[in-house]
């Protein structure tokens, strides 16, 4: 292929859009429309033809023979395309502003003119990038380093940066409403980057969780996959719709009864799970799972009263031991006291078993650090609630709302997100491990790998790539999902996306849109680090053996 | 020693895939178990390490009961290869070959002796292919790879599930001629699962022949291959069971020594450890009755005639129907 195609069309992209199309359009305000400007019609300054020139130039420098001269060539004029396209209209710009009181009609109001990017801009910047990117394939197929190849891949956006941090741009209608705006468009980012992170972090616990559940138990697999298929077809309007009866329901609860209801349910189904558990390993057999059943029903009636009294015991000493500064340090006191109790019971338990079994069960020191690590927990989380608990006057009569929970807000916002990651998470995890070659499995199994350990040493290292992979494209998802949070009055990007819709400002919607673009690209980029990070060489996509061999 | 009492395997829906097998697997020998597919003879391996519960009966490893351990304890103890391998795809050779080690926790300098030691064995050069990852190894390698990490933590048992199945037939052949190499300085007890006839004379001190889940016959190579039981067995060992009883005979063993030999034909020669079988196709092959035999520093030590092989073929027969 001696003509390069990629640059032919990138030049004719960008030359017949800077001939044909209006390049910017000068705006009286945020809100009122603005007059277009072709680069044709711009005078009185030498340097505007330079991008019919350069915009032109790839056609005769495409049809050399493919060579490094070639793409160095491709890539030198891209950039410098690229660079000026952004440059020129922003020179031009600048004079259309100066002289805005004589081309605008007289009847509007001037407040912050400014330069809006228009149809050839943006469609000159894609034909000068595709230019590159031909440039870069001849660069490659030359046999360029990588180093080399991002040098000229980047140089035109990193030259254009230079610029923007300089000023140079500042008359683009964009930068003049970041200028306005800067303070709340930062806060909004941190509220979209927490909304991810915390949804994320929940719906990785949970995804993981119910995928290792799935791939655990053939029965309920169907059924937990079907559910998190189900959760993705709700529209994600709906979804923040649907939450807000129950959750305005709970916020006018007591948040004192939530949380006693909560546990005893809690602690009610994790007795009856283990008695149920302990019984049928003890009886075995299918036919005595009725009587179990039974026993189990049976027994939950004084269970669930028992549990009821222990757990209401326990919530007022607790008030007690918190909400008083001396209840605290006894508290404390006991606590480390029951760490270091355990520290030393883990301790003999593993020299115990290590020499029972001949197996390592925790390594030397480790059970040390992790007391030590519990204590420092427990430190802080006490003081951490205390600090909290005491500032409220009365804990007993807080209600949840007042602890954060409402029908708007960021809670629906995070419980909707969260329950938007799941079937990523647990799709990807459960075909992680339901994939794993099962002869390695079986030989795991005959070297004598308990359980567990054939799941940390085998099952999981082999099953990573594809469960990132779904913790990738959840990430992704979840920075586009967050911005629709907006119109439950949860905040973030969206509310500049919404506000922009409403009052048709292209630049407010941008002044949204880019940060969480740019967000969604870093998530990925950061998950595909991570990846190569910790997923071990012997399984990683072979492009290291390739380029050796 | 492993010993089968009695041994039923019943699977949910009452299939019987083993069936009152009574077996018993010498001290340092490799006991074959081979059979047509189905016949219950993987499944009669994986009741020795407890992969899978046997319904009734008993099996005694080193004249314990096999259900008094723990099956993690139990399976540490056994060295356990199979066909398809199973190598940790992500860990490297060295990591493979450690797993067992590990898991009985030993001091970290004796698992690195014991690695470079192992892949030494097996015919791979530890310092090159340590740090290799399996999908940068051909298959042979892999298989070796497999074997090694199966003497892990020295085992006195191993279990091979046609560890050298997954290979061309001269690097299988290759392996088995190593592994008997091998066998010979570590003396395991192995028990061999093969449905290849070949193999299992090749690489059997004994053979236990199965069928739907019955044991049919066991003995040396030669009493299966001299004495089939029934016609099954006889179909199975071949029609050319004479043929392949000559292939368990050394040439060195029924020559005529001599220090130096009077042919013009020097040049075709067969060595000493080579089978009768070869020794034989070489003489019609190139239509001679009768050539010399170099030992292994390629000189001459004897002769064998065609005449000679006919009386062995005959005396084998004799005792046969005897």
């Amino acid at each position: 292929m001696p003509v390069n195609r990629v640059a032919v069309l990138g030049s004719l992209i960008a030359s017949l859009s800077l001939f044909f199309l209006p390049l910017v359009e000068l705006k009286p305000n945020r809100l009122a429309s603005g007059i277009p400007f072709y680069l044709l019609q711009l005078e009185g300054d030498l340097r505007y033809p330079v991008l019919f020139v350069l915009a032109l130039a790839p056609l005769l420098v495409a049809l050399r023979p493919p060579d490094a001269i070639r793409g160095g060539l491709l890539a030198g004029i891209g950039n410098a395309l690229l660079f000026l396209t952004l440059y020129l209209p922003a020179v031009a710009g600048e004079n259309l502003i100066a002289l805005a009181p004589e081309l605008l009609d007289p009847g509007v109001r001037l407040s912050n003119p400014r330069v809006l990017p228009s149809a050839a801009l943006a469609l000159g910047l894609f034909g000068a990038y595709t230019v590159v990117y031909g440039g870069l394939r001849d660069l490659a197929e030359a046999g360029v380093s990588r180093f080399g190849r991002a040098v000229w891949a980047w140089g035109g956006v990193a030259l254009a940066g230079v610029a923007a941090f300089a000023g140079h741009f500042d008359v683009y209608s964009i930068l003049v409403e970041l200028e306005a705006r800067g303070q709340q468009l930062a806060q909004r980012t941190v509220e979209h980057v927490m909304f991810v992170a915390v949804a994320l972090a929940i719906g990785l616990v949970l995804g993981v969780g119910l995928g290792l559940w799935a791939h655990r138990d053939r029965r309920v697999s169907p059924v937990i996959l079907y559910l998190v298929g189900i959760i993705q077809t709700i529209p994600s309007l709906a979804l923040f719709g649907v939450l807000l009866v129950p959750l305005a329901r709970l916020g006018d609860q007591r948040a004192v009864d939530v949380g006693l209801v909560f546990l005893v349910t809690l602690l009610l189904a994790g007795l009856l799970l283990l008695g149920f558990r302990l019984l049928s390993t003890r009886l075995g057999g299918s036919g005595r799972q009725f009587l179990i059943l039974g026993v189990a029903l049976v027994a939950a009636v004084p269970l669930a009263l028992l549990t009821v009294v222990v757990a209401s015991f326990l919530f007022r000493v607790s008030f007690i031991a918190f909400t008083s500064q001396a209840g605290a340090f006894v508290m404390l006191r006991s606590v480390m006291l029951a760490a270091l109790i355990a520290a030393v019971a883990l301790q003999l338990l593993a020299r115990r078993l290590r020499a029972g079994h001949g197996q390592r069960l925790l390594g030397r020191g480790s059970a040390v650090s992790l007391a030590v690590l519990g204590v420092a927990l427990v430190i802080a989380m006490v003081q951490a609630s205390q600090q909290f608990l005491v500032r409220v006057e009365s804990v007993a009569t807080l209600t949840v709302r007042e602890l954060g929970v409402s029908g708007i807000g960021p809670a629906p916002a995070v419980i909707a997100l969260t329950l938007y990651s799941l079937l990523p998470l647990v799709r990807n995890t459960y075909a992680g491990l339901v994939n794993v070659d099962p002869a390695v499995i079986d030989s795991g199994r005959g070297m004598g790998m308990s359980a567990p350990q054939r799941f940390m040493q085998v099952e999981l290292p082999l099953a990573l790539p594809v469960i990132i992979a779904g913790v990738r494209s959840a990430s992704v998802a979840l920075v586009g999902i967050a911005a629709i949070a907006t119109v439950i009055g949860a905040g973030g990007l969206g509310d500049f996306i919404l506000g922009g819709i409403i009052n048709t400002s292209i630049d407010q919607i941008l002044l949204g849109a880019l940060p969480a673009v740019l967000l969604a690209v870093f998530l990925d980029a950061v998950w595909r680090a991570t990846e190569r990070l910790i997923v071990s060489p012997g399984i990683q996509q072979a492009t290291a053996e390739g380029s050796q061999a | 020693m492993i010993v089968f009492e009695r041994v039923v395997k019943e699977f949910v829906g009452g299939i019987r895939a083993v069936d009152a097998l009574d077996l018993t697997i010498e001290e340092g020998e490799i006991s074959v178990l081979i059979g047509p597919s189905g016949c219950g003879k993987t499944t009669s391996m994986r009741l020795v390490n407890r992969l899978i519960p046997l319904t009734s009966g008993r099996i005694s490893v080193e004249g314990r009961d096999n259900r008094e351990f723990a099956p993690e304890d139990l399976r540490r103890k056994i060295g356990y290869a199979i066909q398809q391998i199973g190598l940790f795809p992500h860990m490297t050779v060295r990591q493979n070959v450690e797993v067992v080690p590990r898991l009985l926790a030993w001091e970290e300098e004796r698992i690195r002796k014991r690695v470079d030691y192992l892949l030494e064995l097996v015919g791979l050069d530890p310092d090159t292919n340590r740090e290799k990852y399996p999908r940068q190894l051909s298959g042979g390698q892999q298989q070796r790879v497999g074997v090694a990490r199966a003497l892990g933590a020295d085992p006195p048992i191993m279990l091979m599930d046609e560890p050298f199945g997954a290979v061309d037939p001269i690097t299988r052949s290759t392996l088995q001629d190593e592994f008997l190499q091998i066998q010979k300085t570590i003396a395991k007890t192995v028990l061999f699962v093969t449905h290849d006839i070949d193999e299992a004379i090749k690489m059997g001190d004994r053979i236990a022949i199965m069928r739907e889940g019955k044991l049919v016959q066991q003995g040396t190579p030669d009493t299966l291959l001299a004495r089939p039981v029934d016609d099954f067995v006889r179909a199975f060992v071949g029609g050319d069971r004479e043929l392949k009883r000559l292939g368990l005979i050394r040439v060195r063993d029924v020559m005529t020594p001599a220090d130096d030999v009077d042919l013009d034909v020097r040049e075709h020669t067969v060595p000493a450890d080579a089978s009768v079988r070869d020794a034989l196709s070489a003489l019609v092959g190139r239509g001679f009755s009768t050539t010399p035999v170099v030992d292994d520093e390629g000189r001459v030590c004897g002769v064998i005639t065609l005449e000679a092989l006919r009386t062995i073929a005959a005396k084998n027969g004799a005792a046969r129907d005897t």
